[in-house]
């Protein structure tokens, strides 16, 4: 009876359980550099249970990135889920701070963020992706000086539908819903 | 925020400690420098305009910079305030008695404020005495775990609200109790310790048969871990692998 058990345990295990988001950031560049140093882009993804406000150091920690005053870095991070997380909204937070570890004084108390949220990106078995493109590092007083002026707003969240998610579908698109429902969702 | 009215929100917030270990705010040593005392200006501007949209988290940090970098009094009366409208009456009692203790020069009208609100902060705290807590063990309040200094009963304040106080000695079980504090309300929670389960010894083996024998357990134990081994290869030849040298998993 237990070989029985075990092989039907075995069986269940041949469907995939996990799914990928492909994440392509696109950092700008450190246009304040010979003004006030250097700027690391701290970045952090989590699903919606983790509010914005607060701190998400510690959480799925991704390695700093130094923001180049030469031009936009991009990095990519693949971000995995299982079930207990496919439908559940993703936010992506990308905080500007003064060092790698975000620890400068004046950090902890207002740095630059920008606030991402993915209404959903997750499909079990599927591989999603999604290039976040920040165009500037928003203007905080203290922190940054006023120019250049940046319109990406400080700590304000840019909400994006589950249908700008690429997946499941090959070629040039900028929709990948059909009906209402992602291609990944078919 | 000084001067202001501050709008009163209750947020049951972990506060707790033992009677006899009152919170400090750091201030300088030195006279701070003027880069300081700017810094310090700019902080304490964010603070209360944190305060306005009533992010109070944001606003405390804010203050509580501000008094380290400048040692300003007006700064930990904000840290103060702050404190007592988010609930963490214990810390904002120890900031006002700070400021009336370290502050002598502090202006006629904001001490007397600051003595009012004292008063009304000692009022709210809430004492737990914890009575049969053994001498090694760990006692924790909402999760976090609390310096004992010995004393018995033990004192812990807490601020009003509900709390959870888990006591834990190695050579027992541990005790939970869950209650609710009003404002200023002292209360005697019994510490009972059940002694730990003691492990049962083994059943004594029957001697004879295929089943005594150390091959017969051994082959078994080769097919058991050989089939968790393939069956955890095989499933993951199943499942989706990252793109990106850089994985987060959620």
């Amino acid at each position: 009876m237990r070989w029985v058990v075990a092989l039907a345990a075995l069986a269940s295990l041949s469907c995939a359980r996990n799914a990928f988001l492909e994440l392509e950031i696109e950092l700008p560049k450190n246009e304040w550099k010979a003004a006030i140093g250097d700027r690391f882009a701290v970045l952090r993804v989590a699903t919606i249970d983790t509010p914005f406000e607060q701190e998400w150091q510690g959480d799925n920690p991704i390695p700093a990135v130094k923001v180049l005053e030469t031009g936009p870095t991009t990095i990519r991070v693949s971000v995995e889920a299982d079930s207990d997380s496919e439908t559940k909204p993703v936010r992506l937070k990308a905080r500007f701070c003064r060092n790698a570890t975000c620890t400068e004084f004046q950090d902890d108390v207002g740095a630059p963020e920008v606030w991402l949220e993915l209404e959903r990106a997750f499909y079990i078995g599927q591989r999603t992706k999604y290039q976040w493109k920040i165009a500037c590092i928003p203007n905080v007083p203290s922190h940054t000086p006023a120019t250049p002026a940046c319109d990406v707003p400080h700590k304000a969240k840019t909400a994006i539908g589950r249908c700008l998610v690429g997946g499941c579908r090959s070629g040039q698109t900028t929709n990948y819903c059909a009906g209402g429902k992602h291609f990944c969702e078919e | 925020m000084i001067r202001r009215a501050v709008v009163l929100l209750f947020v049951c917030t972990l506060s707790v400690t033992a009677a006899a270990e009152p919170h400090t705010w750091k201030a300088p040593i030195a006279e701070p420098s003027s880069a300081a005392v700017q810094e310090a200006k700019a902080l304490y501007i964010a603070g209360n305009r944190a305060v306005e949209q009533g992010r109070w988290s944001d606003a405390l940090t804010n203050f509580e910079k501000s008094y380290a970098l400048s040692g300003v009094p007006a700064a930990l009366y904000n840290v103060a305030t702050t404190l007592r409208a988010i609930g963490r009456h214990v810390e904002s009692r120890d900031a006002f008695t700070q400021l009336l203790a370290k502050h002598p020069g502090l202006d006629p009208d904001i001490r007397a404020q600051a003595q009012k609100l004292l008063a009304e902060e000692k009022g709210k705290v809430a004492t737990a005495s914890l009575d049969g807590v053994p001498s090694k063990a760990r006692i924790y309040v909402d999760g976090h775990e609390v310096a004992d200094d010995g004393a018995r009963p033990l004192l812990l304040e807490v601020d009003p609200g509900k709390h959870s106080i888990r006591v834990e000695d190695p050579k027992s079980k541990p005790f939970t109790w869950d209650g609710t504090f009003a404002d200023g309300e002292k209360k005697t929670v019994g510490v009972k310790l059940a002694p730990a389960d003691v492990p049962k010894p083994a059943a004594p083996e029957q001697s004879g048969g295929v089943l005594s024998s150390p091959w017969f357990w051994g082959a078994i134990g080769v097919v058991v871990i050989g089939g968790a081994a393939g069956a955890y290869f095989y499933d993951r030849s199943k499942q989706l692998g990252p793109e990106s040298g850089v994985t987060v998993k959620l």
